[in-house]
């Protein structure tokens, strides 16, 4: 099936370092497009830069990330056209103070040229879902951090882009109804066409919202599949037992040695 | 309608707690020069006030413009820039950079201020033309940050254009406000472009490349195209071919406004006591950026008294003589052979080209300076031998 569709967002051999320490190494994957697609894997293994570099917010040392077949920061007009298509949420996305959460998600409605009336119920509908009514007029530092994030999500989603990546959507303070909306945002994606990629360490949200699970450990992909296909390879029953003998297969044995050394 | 949603654009250009600090400060400060300055004359306590009221004029735009761009403040906020697609074509989202009616409200409240001071309607015109004047400054800021060099060359004309104008006093209003839309045209599509396309003053990029000696060696070139071509270098030579003419148009001005309120004499030593603490001011600026390499590894105290005692330091305290004497010297020779607002210049100049070419440049020195080559002995345990051994020679070679 695949070969049959031309990948959205593709990774041709890519190597990054930070300085000199190595965080992907000689890394190709293809994602498609409609295709929902989690990372997951252990800390300071690369998660983030894979989705930096997707966002063409830095640039790999060695090979080349691909949007829709063009390189991205190969020109700035080819560079602006991807950014257009691409909607990027970042961890520690930047939210302006003073403004109004109201203020912010029409102002990124107004960078990528979505028309005032569309973007006005857009916004309506996005803050009605995510509970934030009451607050879509007040300033944004009286806000706590879950509606922060609530704002941030309303900003990526006001877009409705052919592309979305989002770094650890689901944390940061998202109470359980935060957590289902965004939920149902991802599983009743607006079209079939829509590409995600978001990285998270939960697998019960994995399982449900992804359609493959990329799967990073050293740099490397470990695996990358669906569910089935995870578990499979893993001999394993279900995707939590399956990520961690894919993932953090020494976490199982420190945990059987720190509980036969206490008993 | 309209007037609501001024009192909006006011309220998130300049947020209360700032304009509450703003106006308190400019009453209190009026307060106390009154208080110190009581044995003073009309005219001084003016001029004084007037400075005083220059730079509350250059913070106000300042801070509008910092508003309407914070992608350029903050950092964060320059990450999302990094990955928007915001266009020069298009209207920034928080608003424009240009100057809009609402503003008027601002500096009609700054000249009633000014006028409680007790100084005539020409001085009152003379600051909104001034205030205009640093608001071209504010958007020099930006273009700086920006890093067109061609648009920051139009801007360094242009304010320098605009104080020349202050001083030609019939002509003032006209050049000024012309100065000011000129510059606000030019900068407008520039600024945004480089809004939209400059994705490299990010941190994490940044520190991918910038590895630092021994490692980059180790570190493979990259072939990414650099959308950013203005190097530190050009950096350097502009603002080396713009300082003196900008401080030649500020000592022009100067000599306007101390015109009959100073003798000759007394203006020429003001402008050398100025020449002599910005020589010094740079002069110590450039010997402690040499100091201060390494500080993370060790203490600031230790490094400090043992580089200025080690005795191996002798090159750089000679470079930073020359920079503290090259201004007075250029400026006493320069004065006796032309008027005062040349003098300045050729002393900045000077003080410019010593600063940023005197040897040994920091990255040199942060790399192979006496302090990390110099000899150091090994003792032995029982002190009888010592083995000295210097590096410093070989690393010269290389």
């Amino acid at each position: 099936m695949e070969q049959f569709k031309s990948p959205t967002v593709q990774f041709q051999n890519v190597t990054h370092h930070y300085g000199i320490s190595p965080v992907l190494r000689d890394m190709s994957l293809d994602i498609f497009s409609g295709e929902v697609v989690a990372i997951l894997g252990p800390n300071g293994n690369g998660k983030t830069t894979m989705l930096r570099l997707m966002a063409g917010v830095m640039l790999p040392f060695r090979g080349d990330v691909l949007i829709d077949g063009t390189r991205r920061r190969a020109s700035e007009e080819s560079e602006l056209a991807i950014r257009s298509r691409v909607v990027y949420l970042p961890d520690d996305a930047w939210l302006p103070r003073i403004r109004t959460p109201r203020e912010y998600v029409l102002a990124i409605a107004q960078v990528y040229s979505v028309d005032p009336l569309v973007a006005m119920e857009r916004a309506d509908r996005l803050f009605d879902l995510f509970d934030l009514n009451k607050q879509q007029n007040s300033p944004t530092d009286r806000l706590s951090q879950g509606q922060k994030k609530k704002v941030l999500l309303c900003g990526a989603f006001i877009v409705e882009s052919p592309i979305m990546l989002m770094d650890e959507p689901f944390s940061g303070g998202l109470d359980p109804g935060g957590i289902f909306a965004l939920k149902q945002l991802l599983i009743r994606r607006l079209g079939a066409k829509r590409t995600v990629v978001f990285s998270s360490p939960v697998p019960e949200i994995i399982s449900e919202v992804a359609d493959r699970i990329l799967i990073v450990d050293e740099g490397r992909i470990a695996a990358f599949g669906n569910v089935s296909e995870l578990c499979l390879r893993a001999n394993a029953k279900n995707l939590e037992e399956a990520i961690a003998t894919l993932s953090h297969r020494e976490t199982l044995d420190r945990v059987e040695r720190y509980f036969g050394e206490s008993a | 309608m309209n007037a609501l949603n001024s009192i909006r654009w006011l309220t998130k250009i300049y947020p209360l707690p700032l304009l509450v600090f703003l106006v308190i400060g400019m009453v209190t400060t009026q307060i106390a020069f009154d208080l110190l300055l009581g044995f003073a004359s009309t005219t001084e306590k003016n001029s004084v006030k007037a400075i005083f009221f220059g730079v509350c004029y250059f913070v106000v735009f300042l801070i509008r413009l910092a508003m309407i761009a914070p992608t350029y403040w903050l950092t964060t906020a320059g990450s999302w820039r990094g990955h928007m697609p915001l266009r020069a074509d298009r209207p920034l989202p928080f608003g424009s950079l240009g100057l809009v009616w609402q503003d008027i409200v601002l500096v009609a409240v700054m000249v009633t201020l000014l006028a409680l001071t007790g100084n005539s309607i020409r001085v009152f015109v003379g600051f909104v033309l001034f205030g205009l004047v640093l608001y071209i400054t504010g958007h020099l800021f930006l273009c700086l940050e920006s890093k067109n060099r061609r648009l920051i060359c139009v801007m360094f004309v242009l304010v320098t254009i605009g104080m020349l104008f202050y001083q030609f006093k019939e002509y003032c209003i006209v050049g000024t406000i012309l100065a000011v839309v000129a510059a606000i045209q030019l900068s407008q599509k520039s600024i945004k472009q480089a809004l939209a396309v400059q994705t490299n003053r990010l941190s994490a990029s940044q520190s991918t490349f910038e590895v630092g000696w021994p490692h980059d060696v180790l570190a493979p070139r990259t072939t990414a195209t650099n959308v950013d071509p203005v190097t530190m270098r050009h950096q350097q030579l502009v603002g080396l071919l713009f300082m003196p003419w900008f401080s030649f148009s500020f000592a022009f001005l100067l000599c306007g406004v101390f015109e009959g309120e100073a003798s000759p004499h007394e203006q020429w030593q003001l402008a050398s006591n100025v020449i002599l603490a910005v020589s010094a001011i740079a002069a110590v600026a450039w010997l402690f950026k040499r100091f201060l390499c390494g500080v993370p590894i060790f203490r600031f105290v230790d490094l400090f008294v043992g580089r200025t005692f080690a005795l191996k330091n002798q090159q750089i305290f000679l470079s930073a003589i020359l920079i503290l004497i090259s201004g007075p010297v250029v400026f006493n020779l320069a004065s006796q052979l032309a008027p005062i607002p040349f003098a300045v210049a050729g002393s900045v100049f000077a003080i410019a080209s010593a600063f940023l070419f005197l040897p040994p440049s920091v990255r040199r020195w942060s790399l192979m300076g006496n302090h990390r080559m110099g000899n150091f002995q090994i003792k032995t345990e029982d002190g009888a031998k010592s083995i000295s051994r210097s590096t410093t020679t070989s690393f010269d070679r290389r």
